[in-house]
């Protein structure tokens, strides 16, 4: 029983049904109306209490092993810690080699455009993309900062020609 | 048909003159260009290039205006089959097989298929649009909000079979796309909803943000770090491999052709018919396949279908603006603007006041779709070859793509940060094995579904038997019961079946 | 918000600037104006204010810079231009919804009509009535009879809750009497599709939107809501002359500046903006688009801008619902 609560489906299912009982609540919210002249909620509380019974839908039909690809096998019949559950998604997603931790991958990718988000007005494109580009480089370990460098550059000169003088995009080149 | 043919000789002689040569030529290659590039799209292009049109003659600004907008959906299907990052909603659809076959070293095969497809399905669309465009018409002047709304019920149930994974996963991630499309102002009641007193969110969560960290941020997020060279080994990529085999052929000629009937009659309708158009083409493809496994691992008839799909509809799409002067969707609304300055009032009158610019338009689309093709074959060896750009340097290029891509729609760092939101909840939907492209459907069909919903409530007065009262309306739903009934029999039997291979390994253990 | 505008969905990319010899004498001071357009490129309120904006760069000698900053019906680039110093180098070219609706429709704006100070009110767009070529009512009286004699039986499309097409019916229908079912849409586009499907039977909409259809014979226009009758459709009768003597309604658009910006510096842009507008090319480009090319004082502006706030707020005091 305590496989069954941590399968991906389980925690897939369990997810929507977070996410359709909070539509529901927060358009509960909203003005429901009379089915003749439906309100702003009426939509939204529908659509979260199918949301929610279609996740326990998932959870109910869900079964390690049900309808994952074959080439997952090995990770369908252990149980799953959210964790692990990363780990063996990521290397089917990949090609399959052993790498760095995948939230390594994650926290650096994202972080990479977030820092474009919040540079871009303040420090211009040129300057923006080489950091952007040596914060998603920092995913691979290997990475070595001349290169990364000249890349960040690169594209940073790639971007101003495409976007800017190609386009002709209002964007700030430098600060 | 006297007439179609004198149509099509006066639309000859206007189309071939240099200048209209030239803007057609200008406006394929533009178009071409932004539908590679992730974030702008021609509707974006299109606005920014129309005061460049104000001073050229009216046929030509418009040949130039649908050129790249034609265009964008020949480039639009590169960056979704190379690098799994689509622009639109539409070439999500592609992102499903074309992906998978770049993995499997065939990514030149699957540009060079979606370039024929797209052809194929621009030409018949034209086409209809010339030939068939009262019909075509008639049948969307007999769409009220009822029809629309069960048509939407069809394609988003469709949609679900999309899913590789179990179909009510499907359902709920249309689910979840139509109520993170109800984000923002409704148009309905005026309410904001879902905006938690933003007001950058009254009009809603931004498509390309969406579509490019729901798709291309897990993607880059799995492999960043962990592909050691490329994607694809470098050297197999030879212009021999881009050559579709004898088998490729057989299997995409019929979903081509039935794509292109699917685009061309929802082109017409207003709004939707587009969209639904390429995932009601795949819906289809992979319900007649022998074996519907093969999909989402690298189908060719996954991409071949849809993209002709699309393309038809882009063509007939012009039906309802041209001839009624009704524009179906905001790059047709565009147009109009640009035909309108040029002081010709689109609508019933200009195919018989102005022959000349409604066939030398329709003329010079066929031009630019050959154009197109002559343009695209040979750029399919020039694309493929970012594939055998290192890893570690394509993929901080492509987060810097995407961000500026991005940024660049509406200069709204607002939306990069929602990338990075969208790319983590994807990267979570990925890990649980939930598929995002009927997410993404739903994102586009749920305000206009409410829309329609509530309308048809209202019109009918408050009776839900309106839908079944109305025969158009009344065969959607039908259809859409079938398929739900469908999917519950292959579920109930699938696991009938595992139970039995289960217990028939345990017998012979 | 321009009827048309309603359907160009998405947010699009900011403009070209208008470049221009900078020359210092009096204001502006030789320094760049910005002139925030709340809307997409390339629809017919930017391509105006883009070609007024050709003409200031002439006849003021400083750079425009155009900067289209879309969203929430016209009010975002408006909340970005209340912003800005008063200095007459921030103006913005702003709808009548954003001005008199939105204070009723968007409580959470955060400014109001007193935080613009009018420049000039530049464009008018009169709304079109129409019906349906087959609808058995096919003038203004009788499709009030009709309709009176019907209570709740025939529909009407207006652009949404809150909008000026639905405003404008809910006035008409409190002084004719008319029970008509509102049926909100997207856009114009949407309408005339509903009214040639015989979905709803009427609509008052940007001219612009039901004109083809009208010169085809699919629609009827059975009443104008301007002032005066329209030069496009000079036989259709205003609705003042079918004996509704203050109902006027249009659609307009009109130039502001922030909060507290110099009556001198005002009065420069209004002078640089009246002779723009003279230019002929402008004002006939803007008849194009169906719209009547006009110039005002500022104080007009300002006594356009109450008369409708007071009109819509006495409406919705009168329990009619826009939000």
């Amino acid at each position: 029983m305590l496989q069954r609560l941590t399968t991906r489906d389980t925690l897939g299912g369990l997810l929507m049904i977070a996410l359709g009982l909070a539509a529901a609540v927060i358009g509960r919210g909203y003005d429901l109306g009379t089915l003749r002249q439906m309100g702003a909620g009426w939509f939204p509380v529908a659509l979260g209490i199918l949301l929610a019974v279609l996740g326990l839908g998932v959870i109910l039909t869900g079964r390690p092993g049900h309808s994952v690809p074959a080439q997952d096998a090995p990770a369908q019949e252990t149980a799953l810690t959210p964790e692990t559950a990363d780990r063996n998604a990521l290397q089917t997603d990949g090609d399959g080699s052993a790498g760095p931790s995948p939230l390594r991958s994650l926290f650096f990718v994202l972080a990479s455009i977030g820092a474009f988000a919040l540079l871009i007005p303040i420090l211009g494109l040129i300057l923006t993309v080489p950091i952007s580009v040596g914060l998603a480089s920092m995913a691979d370990p290997k990475s070595r900062p001349v290169p990364v460098l000249l890349l960040g550059l690169g594209l940073a000169a790639l971007t101003s020609a495409i976007f800017v003088l190609g386009l002709g995009l209002q964007m700030d080149l430098l600060p | 048909m006297m007439e179609i043919l004198n149509g099509l000789s006066l639309g000859l002689s206007v189309a071939f003159s240099v200048s209209t040569l030239f803007y057609c030529f200008a406006g394929v290659a533009v178009g071409t260009l932004v539908g590679v590039l992730p974030g702008l799209g021609g509707l974006a292009t299109i606005a920014m290039l129309m005061p460049l049109t104000y001073h050229v003659a009216a046929v030509d600004a418009l040949v130039m205006l649908s050129g790249i907008y034609y265009g964008a959906a020949y480039g639009g299907s590169t960056a979704s089959i190379l690098l799994n990052l689509p622009g639109t909603a539409n070439t999500a659809v592609t992102c499903l097989d074309g992906y998978p076959m770049t993995k499997q070293g065939r990514a030149g095969v699957a540009l060079f298929m979606t370039t024929i497809a797209s052809f194929v399905g621009a030409f018949i669309g034209l086409v209809a649009l010339v030939g068939f465009a009262p019909y075509l018409l008639a049948a969307a002047r007999s769409f009220s909000s009822q029809e629309y709304f069960s048509l939407m019920v069809l394609g988003l149930i469709a949609a679900s079979v999309l899913s590789t994974s179990s179909p009510l996963k499907g359902l709920a991630m249309v689910t979840l796309g139509l109520i993170l499309g109800l984000v923002g102002t409704d148009i309905t009641s005026g309410t904001n909803r879902f905006t938690f007193g933003s007001l950058r969110l009254y009009d809603g969560l931004n498509l390309v943000a969406l579509a490019m960290g729901m798709f291309g941020v897990p993607e880059l997020i799995a492999n960043a770090g962990r592909v050691r060279s490329n994607i694809v080994d470098s050297k197999s990529i030879t212009w021999r491999s881009m050559w579709p085999t004898r088998d490729d052929w057989k299997r995409s000629t019929n979903p081509m052709l039935r794509g292109t009937g699917i685009g061309a009659v929802l082109g017409a309708l207003p709004g939707t018919g587009g969209l639904l158009a390429s995932f009601m083409s795949y819906a289809v493809e992979k319900r007649l396949a022998k074996d519907p496994s093969r999909f989402g691992n690298g189908a060719i008839e996954g991409i071949a279908g849809p993209e002709a799909a699309n393309n038809a509809a882009i063509q007939t799409a012009f039906i309802p603006t041209l001839t009624l002067g009704i524009p179906g969707d905001a790059v047709m609304a565009l147009m109009m603007a640009a035909m309108i300055i040029q002081g010709i009032v689109p609508g019933p009158g200009l195919m018989t006041q102005q022959p000349d610019l409604f066939w030398g338009v329709c003329v010079s689309f066929l031009i630019g779709n050959i154009m197109l093709l002559i343009l695209n074959i040979p750029l399919i060896g020039v694309w493929v070859k970012i594939l055998a750009v290192p890893y570690w340097m394509l993929f901080p290029a492509v987060v810097i793509f995407i961000c500026v891509g991005v940024y660049s729609i509406n200069y709204s760092t607002f939306d990069v940060f929602w990338v990075m939101i969208f790319g983590f909840l994807g990267y979570l939907l990925a890990v649980l094995k939930f598929e995002v492209a009927p997410l993404l459907l739903g994102f586009i069909l749920g305000p206009l579904m409410e829309e329609h919903l509530r309308r048809s409530m209202l019109l009918s007065r408050g009776s839900f038997s309106t839908f079944v009262e109305r025969p158009i309306s009344a065969s959607f739903l039908a259809a859409a019961a079938l398929i739900l009934l469908w999917l519950a029999y292959a579920s109930l039997r699938g696991r009938a079946r595992a139970r039995a291979a289960k217990q028939h390994a345990a017998l012979s253990e | 918000m321009h009827p048309m505008l309603a359907t160009v969905g998405a947010a699009l990319i900011a403009g070209l600037a208008v470049a221009g010899p900078a020359a210092a004498q009096g204001f502006p001071d030789g320094q760049d104006i910005r002139l925030i357009v709340p809307f997409p490129p390339g629809g017919p309120t930017d391509t105006t204010a883009r070609l007024i904006a050709d003409q200031m760069r002439q006849n003021l000698g400083v750079t425009i810079i155009v900067d289209n900053v879309p969203g929430a019906g016209g009010t975002i680039g408006v909340t970005e231009m209340t912003l800005a110093d008063p200095d007459g180098h921030t103006i913005a070219i702003v709808g009548s919804g954003a001005v008199t609706l939105s204070p009723f429709t968007m409580p959470d704006l955060p400014w109001g009509p007193e935080n613009l100070t009018p420049i000039i009110h530049v464009v008018d767009i009169p709304l079109l009535m129409t019906v349906p070529a087959g609808f058995e009512a096919q003038t203004f009286g009788d499709f009030v009879n009709l309709v009176t004699a019907h209570p709740g039986d025939f529909n009407y499309g207006s652009d949404g809750q809150g909008s000026l097409t639905h405003m404008s019916m809910e006035w008409l229908k409190s002084l004719t009497g008319m029970d008509l079912v509102h049926i909100p849409y997207r856009g114009t586009a949407d309408i005339m599709q509903a009214m040639l499907s015989d979905t709803i039977q009427t609509s008052q909409s940007g001219i612009l939107g039901p004109l083809p259809l009208v010169q085809s014979g699919e629609l009827t226009a059975i009443a104008i809501t301007s002032a005066e009758r329209s030069p496009v459709l000079p036989d259709v009768p205003t609705v003042r002359e079918l004996g509704f003597d203050d109902f006027v309604v249009t659609a307009w658009f009109a130039f502001f500046a922030p909060e507290g910006t110099p009556a001198e510096i005002v009065d420069a842009l209004n002078a640089s903006i009246t002779a723009a507008m003279e230019n002929p090319d402008v004002s006939s480009a803007i008849s194009g688009f169906g719209f009547t090319p006009l110039n005002s004082t500022p104080a007009e502006l300002s006594q356009t801008v109450d008369f409708y706030l007071d009109r819509w707020g006495s409406l919705i005091e009168g329990g009619l619902q826009v939000n």
